[in-house]
């Protein structure tokens, strides 16, 4: 209830200050469970408004309100899991320097019991005078305080620096070729507080339970090659495939494919599939054992394990038109999604069902 | 690395300038890259909680000329 008084608030909020064109404010309601216990509510918020020509401010709110029975909370947390609510709030602002040329800035702020994170982030856009190609960057900065709930002190803290690099071309009045590539650096605290991993003796009997370890810094990087694509008059298709890659050995791969049409004046509907499998950390075992000696990193965290999963789902968009000034648009969406462990001990499989609806107002 | 710079290379001559009375497909909501934050910023939230991968984020979102 209180998610939806947020919501509400910041749709006046929106009315309010829209007065100039490109105004616009989103609001949207997520749902997402689980087959291993765990039930996430996300209610989202933004509004972006012009302040002075070509400057645009933007503020956004969003919560998870989780409730978890997980198998990971239930063997090495709480017996009967835990309910627990993040808030996150973000704030940016962009100027148009020239009409190719754009500056931003923007900061973040997300809060739960056990973990808050402060972030902040500068980026650049350049288009070229015939608008074929732009290139933007990106540089960003994060520091997370980890800790449990209910402990006085934190456990650690971790340090993230990043940056983006970005092209976006045209090929034709009909297709448009995005590159994307980002490098970041973690180092801290990278385990969870909560996770304590099982140590098995020469017969395979449980010896002792250890606190999770991993090593204190992670390079990471990635990119992407996506196509965005009209194949005839009211049909679109998207594709893209991601590689990722870091210094702890996991390799990942990422294909999604998306198809857009519009059945009827005002509205669009999307299909999409997606398709991830990641090679394992290097020091990730399913099962760690004393001998012939303790190991030094040992963690159960399945996203560090091999594994992959396909997903599939539908939005629903409808452009309802002019209304108090403003246009308005509603969506609802849902998504399925198969994920397969391999390497894990317990649920090596996980089935999960995301829904959502969404608002989105314009002058 | 390489292989992106390679991408690079073969993408560049791909290019194409596009008057804008022919981006009417290029400026659909379909085709933009900023038509949906909201739903973008809950994938990457809900992507990031499952894969160990890094999102290298949104494009640079232009070349529309419709921003």
């Amino acid at each position: 209830m209180a998610a939806t008084r947020r919501i509400v608030f910041a749709l006046v909020l929106l009315a309010a200050f829209g007065a100039r064109a490109d105004d616009r404010a989103g609001a949207g309601l997520w749902v997402h469970t689980d087959d291993d216990g765990l039930t996430v509510i996300h209610p989202v918020a933004t509004a972006r408004v012009e302040v002075t020509e070509g400057t645009h401010v933007s503020a956004g709110y969003e919560a998870d309100v989780i409730s978890a029975a997980t198998i990971d909370v239930r063997t090495s947390a709480s017996p009967r899991g835990f309910d627990e609510t993040r808030h996150g709030v973000s704030l940016g602002a962009d100027h148009e320097l020239a009409r190719t040329a754009r500056v931003g800035a923007s900061t973040g702020l997300s809060y739960a019991p056990d973990h808050q994170t402060y972030s902040g982030a500068l980026r650049g856009s350049l288009e070229d005078d015939a608008r074929t190609n732009t290139v933007s960057a990106s540089l960003g900065v994060a520091r997370e305080v980890v800790g449990r709930a209910g402990d006085l002190e934190p456990m650690g803290g971790v340090w993230t620096v990043g940056g983006a690099l970005a092209w976006t071309t045209l090929l034709s009045s009909e297709a448009v070729l995005d590159l994307s590539a980002a490098v970041e650096r973690q180092h801290g605290y990278l385990e969870s507080p909560y996770r304590f991993v099982p140590i098995v003796d020469a017969m395979g009997q449980l010896d002792v339970r250890v606190p999770e370890r991993v090593p204190d810094g992670r390079w990471r990087g990635s990119g992407r090659a996506r196509l965005r694509m009209g194949l005839a008059r009211g049909v679109f298709a998207v594709g893209w495939y991601r590689l990722h890659l870091d210094d702890w050995g996991v390799a990942g791969h990422t294909v999604e494919l998306s198809a857009a049409f519009e059945p009827a004046e005002g509205w669009l509907v999307t299909a999409h599939g997606r398709f991830y499998g990641q090679r394992g950390a290097t020091f990730y075992q399913g099962t760690y054992a004393t001998l012939p000696e303790m190991p030094v990193y040992r963690t159960l965290d399945r996203e560090l394990a091999p594994g992959f999963y396909v997903a599939g789902g539908a939005r629903v968009e409808y452009e309802a038109g002019e209304w108090l000034g403003m246009s308005w648009r509603f969506d609802g969406r849902a998504e399925v999604l198969r994920q397969r462990y391999f390497d894990t001990p317990s649920l090596p499989e996980k089935l999960a069902l995301t829904a959502g609806i969404g608002l989105v107002v314009q002058r | 690395m390489r292989t992106l710079i390679v991408a690079l290379l073969l993408a560049a001559p791909a290019c194409a300038s596009v008057p804008p009375w022919e981006r009417e497909t290029l400026a659909h909501r379909a085709m933009r890259d900023d038509a949906d934050p909201e739903g973008d910023s809950v994938d990457a939230h809900i992507a990031g909680a499952r894969e160990a991968a890094l999102d290298p984020g949104a494009s640079g979102g232009g070349g529309c000329g419709c921003n």
